[in-house]
């Protein structure tokens, strides 16, 4: 039997809370600022609108804002140009989230429907009254002597916004400022091409423009050649994985990394979301 | 010095005392790779300059293209051999500009973070390829926004990449206009995000056949923020043929002028003569754009190629394209290399050194010939006065029947057709001399007694050429909707509307109160046999037509012969009483009717 919390999701719905969700997702430097406003404690920022960071998000009402670079949820799930598994859920609210995505047709033969689960996502988020917002990147994150000050640069010409936090929950693949890129063993990249989908794994320092110019030197020999090449993706992050448990770095006293990529999939990722407790 | 940096969405200037560590020097900074800055970086590099390019995304393309959403120009291809031809510069993905230094009029160095880590470096020449005016903005100049009565801005389309689920094909597809949406001007990710939830609908219905694989953020917001310019050019400049001394770029402007459920009443006066009172919007004419919109107005060193440029919100409405976009970028680069070879401003730029340069590249490629066409390539010249007035004696035909044919697939003659004489009697108006607009309105008015059914024409085709004698028919024509004079065609604006929009021109006192009985007591009834008639889809939609030009014709009325008493019941209407108009999507166009302001 399934909590109440299943999400009935018609497209008529969906078109009719188009409006809601753009509220919730969209970076406008006053509706940011008023979502972190202290009520009554400084809010912690999430960054990254990850798989994760929504489990952080759900299990902590009111308690965070998330921000996040792309337009798109859960990227490292949504965005990676394969299509990735949607994993068995074990918490109430995870079973109803996973009965969602499939009643909604997001699983087909057991993988998931990637940039549709973003859009899912950003329904779900918008219902849930998770505090969010897409296209917005941390440039500062310093320690004052009661509280923390983070500047965020905004999607389009929205610019920078100052704003008072009780600390940093890094979901990041990388973490901010390259935090874990010594717990990160490789890189996976791919590009869609006609032939199919072409991958390859560089070093954790690797960028997406190396990747890029890498990949399409592979593929110029395939068939239909450059014209074949669509676009590279992130495949995903391989973490210098500790026995037991997972990657867990306190960058410093107000600022820890958690990345969502390191959960195998999706479910796995939100659920330890969940279980996240913020201080 | 002083440092810009944009701060809760607006530019601000502080003067610093100390100078800057810049970590590194560049000829040129593109700021934005997308369909204008990546080409633009690509030709700047290709000019031997040492180059930066910043982008926000994780690859070049921007909204068009970063999610492998191409079509046209072999934009696939493309995206790979910017890259690589590319490789000499040196390019940020993930980054967002945070400000810039100035030193006097010009920009020194530029500030940036990726993933938190902050940069600054020294650079020559700016290229703001942004598409929003981002770098303009913090170097405190001014930005106009969307359309100038509300400010709203148009969203075209979004693309995607399907495979095909059984063989694996790739394909990216472009969807257009059926999700088209108008919004406030704001953020794009205001836009990205309902746009991306409109995404659903089309998976939906296919994703039996196909999966998606990437999808762009946003296609074409036609404007957000634009910069101001040293030139900036018109719709009214293109339809009247204006000449520039120094294009950067020939366009061939489709039908696309902006479209917001309709509402033609809130655009220009350009807008509205092309689209309702000729009726022509499934057509084309061609248009240029002048060096001068490429140069930010008040900064000595920023070029602003992307749709960002210096054209209004109706121009613009098509101009904003792929290819039009890579012809700003790359004669941004060109002018740019020029600057840094003379040591000049911007708008110092000799033309006749980037004229040569613009034709090598194929940006100065001539526009097709000055005259009317549609897609289908059927290209029609004015008429003679003696035929417009022929033609205006016929009919009132759907536009598209006009050029595919009752049948949708032969052409009509032109001869007869009464858009094509309205289009010939104000183009008379733009470029005709004093003796032959006077001839061709002499000859209109010499019709307006006739009481046929396409009498009406004359009055509007009168009024479309600026003359009054049209007033006493356009009045009969308001006071008469359905009458002799006003058929309904199915596709076509009603002379009664064509009328409204006039007199509110002539700002004509005497139908002020027709005009406001039917608002506050008959809006539904003035329109109800248009119901289901083309575009006249819904009650709502047709309540709204009536009501835009309406109050719009009012408002124009009200302020060159102000009634107080007028104003208040209009006011009250307004605030209370008008009623809703939801569309499907769930846009109320109530709350677009309050911008038309009746507080005293």
């Amino acid at each position: 039997m399934l909590p109440d919390m299943r999400l009935q999701v018609s497209r008529r719905d969906f078109l009719r809370s188009a409006s809601a969700g753009a509220i919730c997702c969209s970076f406008c430097p006053s509706l940011f600022a008023a979502a972190m406003t202290p009520s009554p404690h400084p809010k912690t920022l999430v960054l990254g609108g990850t798989a994760f960071g929504l489990g952080v998000a759900v299990a902590n009402p009111g308690r965070c804002v998330v921000i996040e670079r792309s337009l798109h949820l859960a990227p490292e799930f949504s965005q990676v140009g394969d299509w990735g598994k949607l994993g068995d859920a074990a918490t109430e609210q995870g079973k109803a989230l996973a009965e969602a995505i499939r009643s909604v047709g997001l699983v087909t033969d057991g993988r998931l429907e990637l940039p549709p689960l973003s859009d899912f996502l950003h329904q779900y988020a918008a219902e849930k009254g998770v505090s969010y917002f897409c296209c917005a990147d941390l440039v500062s994150f310093k320690r004052n002597a009661n509280a923390c000050r983070a500047v965020v640069c905004g999607g389009g010409s929205s610019g920078l916004c100052e704003v008072e936090a009780a600390s940093l929950l890094d979901t990041s693949a990388i973490g901010w400022r390259d935090c874990g890129l010594g717990e990160v063993e490789s890189r996976n990249f791919s590009a869609v091409t006609l032939s199919g989908l072409v991958s390859m794994s560089l070093p954790a320092n690797a960028t997406r423009r190396e990747a890029r110019l890498k990949l399409w030197d592979k593929i110029k020999p395939l068939k239909g050649g450059d014209k074949a090449v669509a676009e590279v993706n992130e495949l995903g992050t391989v973490y210098r994985r500790k026995a037991g448990g997972a990657i867990k770095k306190k960058v410093d006293g107000s600022w820890t990394w958690i990345p969502s990529a390191q959960f195998a999939t999706f479910m796995s990722a939100f659920e330890e979301g969940l279980k996240c407790a913020l201080a | 010095m002083r440092f810009g940096m944009i701060k809760d969405g607006r530019g601000t200037l502080r003067d610093v005392q100390r100078k800057p560590e810049f970590s590194e020097t560049y000829d040129i900074a593109v700021v934005g790779l997308g369909t204008a800055g990546a080409p633009a970086l690509e030709k700047c590099v290709s000019l031997g300059r040492k180059c930066l390019g910043i982008e926000r995304a994780g690859g070049m393309g921007g909204q068009a293209t970063v999610g492998c959403i191409c079509w046209g120009d072999g934009a696939v291809s493309s995206l790979a051999s910017y890259e690589r031809n590319c490789a000499a510069a040196e390019v940020v993905y993930d980054a967002v500009p945070l400000g810039v230094w100035l030193d006097g009029g010009k920009i020194v160095g530029l500030r940036y973070a990726r993933n938190g880590i902050v940069s600054d470096v020294k650079v020559g020449v700016v290229l703001d390829a942004t598409g929003n005016a981002t770098v303009a903005k913090m170097c405190g100049l001014p930005v106009r926004r969307g359309r100038d009565f509300d400010g709203v801005m148009a969203t075209c389309a979004r693309g995607e990449t399907w495979v095909d689920r059984t063989t694996g094909a790739m394909r990216p597809e472009y969807c257009g206009r059926p999700e088209s949406l108008a919004v406030p001007t704001r953020e794009y990710s205001d836009l990205a995000s309902r746009m991306c939830t409109l995404r659903h609908a089309t998976w939906k219905s296919q994703t039996k056949r196909k999966r998606m694989v990437r999808a762009s953020s946003l296609v074409n917001a036609r404007e957000e923020e634009r910069a101001v310019t040293e030139e900036i050019a018109t719709l009214r400049d293109a339809l009247s043929e204006k000449k520039y001394e120094n294009p950067i770029m020939y366009a061939w402007e489709p039908e696309d002028l902006p479209v917001f459920y309709g509402d033609h009443a809130f655009e220009s006066e350009e807008t509205q003569n092309w689209k309702v009172l000729c009726g022509l919007p499934m057509f084309g004419y061609p248009s240029s754009v002048p060096y001068g919109s490429l140069v930010a107005k008040g900064v000595d060193n920023l070029l602003v190629p992307s749709k960002h440029f210096g054209v209004s919100h109706d121009l613009g409405g098509a101009l904003r394209m792929h290819g039009e976009m890579r012809k700003s970028g790359i004669a941004a680069a060109y002018a740019a290399h020029i600057m840094l070879s003379r040591s000049c401003a911007a708008k110092d730029v000799p033309y006749s050194e980037l004229q040569p340069l613009l034709k090598s590249s194929g940006t100065l490629a001539p526009a097709r010939k000055s005259y009317v066409t549609t897609y289908h390539g059927y290209a029609f010249e004015p008429y003679s006065d003696e035929q417009a007035v022929a033609a205006l004696r016929q009919s009132i035909t759907r536009t598209r029947e006009w050029w595919q044919g009752e049948d949708g697939k032969s052409k009509n003659s032109p001869a007869d057709q009464a858009a094509y004489a309205l289009w010939t009697c104000w183009k008379r108006s733009l470029t005709g001399s004093p003796e032959e607009r006077k001839r061709m309105a002499d000859l209109l008015f010499r019709e307006l007694g006739g009481e046929g059914p396409y009498a009406g024409n004359f009055a509007v085709a009168l009024g479309l050429m600026g003359d009054r004698r049209a007033i006493p028919m356009l009045r009969r024509l308001v006071m008469q909707p359905g009458g002799a004079c006003d058929p309904v065609v199915k596709g076509a604006y009603p002379n009664r509307v064509k009328a409204i929009l006039l007199l509110g021109r002539f700002a004509d006192a005497e139908i002020a109160k027709t005009l406001k009985s039917i608002v506050l007591d008959n809006a539904d009834g003035f329109m109800k046999d248009l119901y289901g008639q083309g575009a006249w889809k819904s009650p709502e939609l047709c309540r709204f037509q009536a009501l835009s030009y309406l109050l719009m014709a009012l408002k124009s009325i009200l302020a060159k012969h102000p009634d107080a008493a007028m104003y208040a019941e209009i006011a009250d209407w307004q605030a209370h009483r008008a009623p809703a108009m939801v569309q499907p999507e769930g846009v109320d166009l109530r709350d677009r009717l309050r911008h038309v302001s009746f507080k005293s």
